[in-house]
């Protein structure tokens, strides 16, 4: 008698739990999907050259059911102007916040950034900070960038020496800029070319420095533009110019064969890797905080075309 | 072998003994819980499966609607493509003399009308050269078109329209900097050239993004069901993670769904089950093709698992009480007569047997009551039987006495009046007179001590005539014991053992002392002579019931005595014998200190005294 209620009682405990289980099932269910707003602020963002970096943050925020804020900016020229804008999206509720950083080293950027980000995540685009690692970061290889048009200006010219070089910078303290142009310098010693001059997006450049650079080199989108536009100008067709760049214009004056050899960093990549990361963190804050690094094309006129180069380089819906 | 033998027989009689441990109740209400949840789990796995497929042939029905839906507007946007080329050839090439005529104002004109859908309308020659284009735009430099795909196609099959894969336009210089993604239709036409034919091509590039849009509508859903299109070699012409699938983030199982005809097919891809649901376009041989992850309709039916779980869980938990409910009504009687079963088994044979429940426990407990009755009935026949038993041996016992003593008596008188010893005759006569009244005592078998040792001291008296004072015989008996209980002729027979066997043979020396006394609830009365006595082995041996020695009288008289006194008062008393030879004998007559009266008789003789 005494067994029987034993075993009564556990059957109807079970049945019990498995009715509450069920019933919380119901309950819950459809929030167990949770939406979370990520705000994105590059440095002016309705430029073309993110066409493809924002077709990647799209797309990822399909397949990871996130609400993206891309945020309207003008040209982000030092960290407290960022720190505003990343204060404001954190305060206007942005749970993960993806940055492209101006200004590229400091100790205390970790504290200041953090402080303004209040309790949303943060993750780098584009470039990395110094010390690097402080925050998650999706970037491409740019010290392998820089090197590669290096190597590509190798290739294409029998012998270097004396060859005169002018270098086109970007933003001048960031760190992707200082890695890249590392990278084109550590594979250019020893080859008895010579750097003219460096001039960065600030600085006014000269029609003589243009004049007597036998090789342009740009080492970010806007830069290669300029690059150029300076060279179209000034009529100077001896001058040959390696750039970086992803913007239609630049993929333009490629086919035009204003540009030797472009460097194209595969930013639907960095785009979408950098939703899927920072929706990864936001889902488990245990998930790993490690960068991811995007590559990138090498393209000249020739191959332009070629099917799995256009697949990569242009967009499909205009 | 022989281990497995006997792990079976272990687990057998493990069952069988755990078995014997439930109770009616219990087995009832196991059983049918058993039964009800193993019912209510058939039936709703059953219904659960039911749903399922019900749901998947919804899926699928409705996915194959909306994919015949996506097909027919693409065939539409397709035939439309090939009507503009139609209208272009049949209405404007085929009439004009490139000789003197210009196609160019009709082609912008057509241009113009499907700008929406198209990027460019162009025509060239069989050698590559540019006839004419719209929009109006520069040429790229350096273009030689015949290496293109779509003009070889439209020049090796004339006959027929060609579709090519989407790719980036490459013929028109556009200053703005733009680059559209195009579906080239080409087809070969028939050129007028001053009266002369001549080969041409002609080109109608559509716009990639009308494509894109018209299929993302059928993508619009927030499932995670997605359609995409493909050619008839695989190629995917569209596909909502296109970008995805070019820089190599995501991969698509178009090499394997290429080969499967219309209809559905279930398939695991990357380690995830799906359903594959392919529809052919016409004319051009691209397939439509719908993916649906076997967990995206499953996720629809989570509600409806759950909501099952509850149901079946409620079930289970209504059955369950009932069980209870049904299967104790069913075992109360049962355990009511069980229960009144045991109290009879504890001893208590006056207890009521339950009578009740259904006709068959009631039947049972009808039958176990008159069992019960009629089992008490023969217990107490059974005792009054024994009681009978008892007291026809104790008559039986009395009258092997009263024979012996009677012989030897009157053999002493026959033998006093041959010698003319008369007086001594007539004392004889008396004291068995007297002797014989007490031994009668009205029939009764308890009297009191007094008269048991007057019954004594007769027959002593007959005796010491008959010896002719050959012994000396004394009596020191505690008058407090006198007015105890005792069965009639026990002292007797130890007397006549003490002359017989004691001082029969001792020429005036021989001394008999009868002594009676009370210690504490019990009385003793002592037999003791000087004679002859005996071993021990011989004392051990007197009292058996097998041991009969018949050199004198009847041989019965000790183990008789025991007997009787047991048989009336209990085990706890009877005879005790001490010897030593040459020393003498005491035989000692163990009784409880029980006062004589009617009423303590009466309950003697019935034999009720025994065990209190």
């Amino acid at each position: 008698m005494k067994k029987n209620r034993i075993y009564i009682g556990c059957l109807t405990a079970v049945m019990c739990i498995i009715i509450a289980y069920a019933s919380y099932g119901m309950l819950n269910k459809g929030q167990e999907e949770k939406i979370y707003p990520i705000s994105v602020i590059v440095d002016n963002s309705s430029s073309d050259r993110w066409f493809a970096f924002r077709e990647g943050l799209k797309q990822a925020s399909r397949d990871y059911h996130v609400q993206l804020n891309i945020v309207s900016t003008g040209e982000l020229s030092n960290l407290e102007e960022e720190k505003l804008l990343i204060q404001r999206e954190s305060e206007n509720g942005a749970k993960g916040i993806i940055v492209q950083m101006c200004d590229g080293e400091g100790e205390e950027i970790f504290t200041q950034v953090q402080e303004s980000a209040g309790a949303a995540d943060i993750l780098l685009v584009e470039t990395d900070v110094q010390p690097e690692g402080i925050f998650p970061a999706v970037i491409p290889e740019n010290y392998e960038m820089g090197r590669m048009i290096a190597v590509s200006i190798k290739e294409d010219e029998k012998e270097l020496t004396g060859k005169k070089i002018g270098i086109l910078m970007g933003h001048k303290e960031r760190l992707s800029q200082k890695q890249r142009l590392k990278g084109f310098l550590d594979e250019m010693e020893d080859t008895g070319a010579e750097i003219l001059w460096q001039i960065t997006d600030n600085d006014i450049v000269q029609s003589k420095q243009l004049e007597t650079a036998e090789i342009l080199v740009a080492l970010e989108n806007d830069e290669t533009e300029r690059a150029v536009d300076l060279l179209t100008e000034s009529g100077i067709q001896s001058c040959s110019l390696y750039g970086v760049g992803c913007s239609e214009k630049n993929v333009y004056y490629l086919d035009k064969k204003l540009i030797k050899v472009l460097i194209v960093p595969n930013e639907f990549h960095m785009g979408y890797q950098s939703v899927a990361i920072i929706a990864a963190r936001l889902q488990d804050h245990m998930a790993s905080t490690q960068n991811s690094v995007v590559s990138f094309l090498v393209v000249r006129p020739e191959v332009l075309y070629e099917e799995d180069i256009q697949k990569l380089l242009f967009p499909l819906v205009q | 072998m022989n281990r497995i033998k006997g792990y079976f027989i272990r687990k057998k009689s493990e069952y069988t003994g755990s078995h014997r441990s439930y109770s009616i109740q219990m087995t009832i209400s196991i059983s049918f819980t058993i039964v009800s949840v193993c019912s209510v789990c058939f039936l709703s796995i059953m219904l659960y499966q039911q749903f399922v497929n019900k749901t998947k042939d919804i899926t699928i029905e409705r996915t194959e609607q909306v994919l015949n839906q996506a097909a027919i507007n693409l065939e539409d946007y397709l035939r439309n493509m090939r009507r503009i080329s139609d209208a272009m050839y049949y209405t404007v090439i085929k009439d004009k003399d490139l000789g003197y005529e210009s196609m160019g104002e009709e082609m912008n004109l057509l241009y113009e009308a499907n700008k929406d859908n198209l990027i460019s309308i162009a025509c060239y020659t069989n050698e590559g050269m540019l006839v004419a284009a719209a929009p109006v735009a520069n040429q790229k430099e350096n273009l030689n078109v015949t290496e293109r795909e779509w003009f070889q196609e439209a020049v090796s099959q004339m006959e027929n329209f060609h579709f090519s894969t989407p790719h980036v336009q490459n013929l028109f210089d556009d200053p703005s900097y733009r680059y559209y993604w195009v579906i080239s239709l080409s087809r070969a036409v028939e050129l007028t050239n001053d009266g002369k034919s001549t080969l041409g091509v002609l080109l109608v590039d559509m716009n990639y993004s009308s494509i894109e849009q018209l299929l993302s509508k059928a993508n619009k859903d927030n499932t995670s069901e997605y359609f995409y299109l493909m050619d008839s070699s695989g190629e995917i012409i569209y596909h909502p993670k296109q970008k995805l699938i070019y820089a190599d983030l995501y991969q698509e199982n178009n090499l394997n769904a290429v080969r499967y005809d219309d209809g559905t097919y279930e398939e695991v891809f990357d380690g995830e089950r799906r359903l594959i649901t392919v529809k052919t376009v016409s004319y051009t041989g691209w397939k439509i093709v719908c993916v649906t992850p076997i967990t995206s309709f499953q996720m629809g039916i989570t509600d409806m698992r759950f909501f099952m779980v509850m149901l079946v869980a409620l079930s289970l938990l209504t059955v369950v009480v009932i069980n209870q409910l049904v299967s104790a009504q069913i075992a109360k009687p049962l355990q009511k007569l069980n229960g009144s079963v045991k109290e009879w088994e504890t001893g208590n044979l006056n207890s009521d047997i339950y009578v009740g429940g259904p006709i068959e426990v009631e039947h049972l407990g009808r039958a176990l009551r008159a069992t019960v009755a009629q089992i008490r009935q023969m217990m107490q026949d059974i005792l009054v039987e024994q009681e009978e038993k008892r007291k026809s041996e104790l008559d039986a016992l009395q009258s092997q006495i009263n024979p012996h003593f009677l012989y030897n008596t009157l053999d002493s008188i026959v033998w006093m009046i041959e010698g003319e010893r008369y007086q001594d005759a007539v004392f004889m006569v008396t004291q068995l007179a007297s002797l014989f009244r007490i031994s009668l005592s009205r029939g009764r078998t308890v009297i009191s001590v007094e008269d048991e040792l007057k019954h004594a001291g007769n027959y002593m008296n007959i005796q010491m005539v008959r010896y002719k004072d050959v012994f000396d015989v004394k009596f020191e008996i505690d008058p407090e014991i006198l007015c105890c209980c005792t069965i009639k002729l026990v002292v007797q027979p130890l007397l006549e053992n003490a002359i017989y066997y004691g001082v029969e043979c001792m020429d005036g020396e021989g001394e008999i002392l009868v002594k009676g006394y009370r210690q504490d609830e019990d009385i003793y009365i002592e037999v003791r002579d000087n004679g002859l006595g005996m071993p021990e082995e011989e004392v051990r041996q007197l009292l058996k019931e097998n041991h009969r020695v018949r050199k004198h009288g009847s041989g019965v008289g000790l183990i008789n005595v025991h007997n009787r006194i047991q048989l009336c008062f209990g085990e706890l008393y009877g005879l005790e014998i001490e010897s030593v030879p040459d020393e003498g004998t005491t035989v000692r007559i163990h009784l409880p200190y029980i006062c004589y009266s009617e009423k303590t008789r009466d309950k003697l003789e019935a034999g009720k005294w025994r065990g209190q």
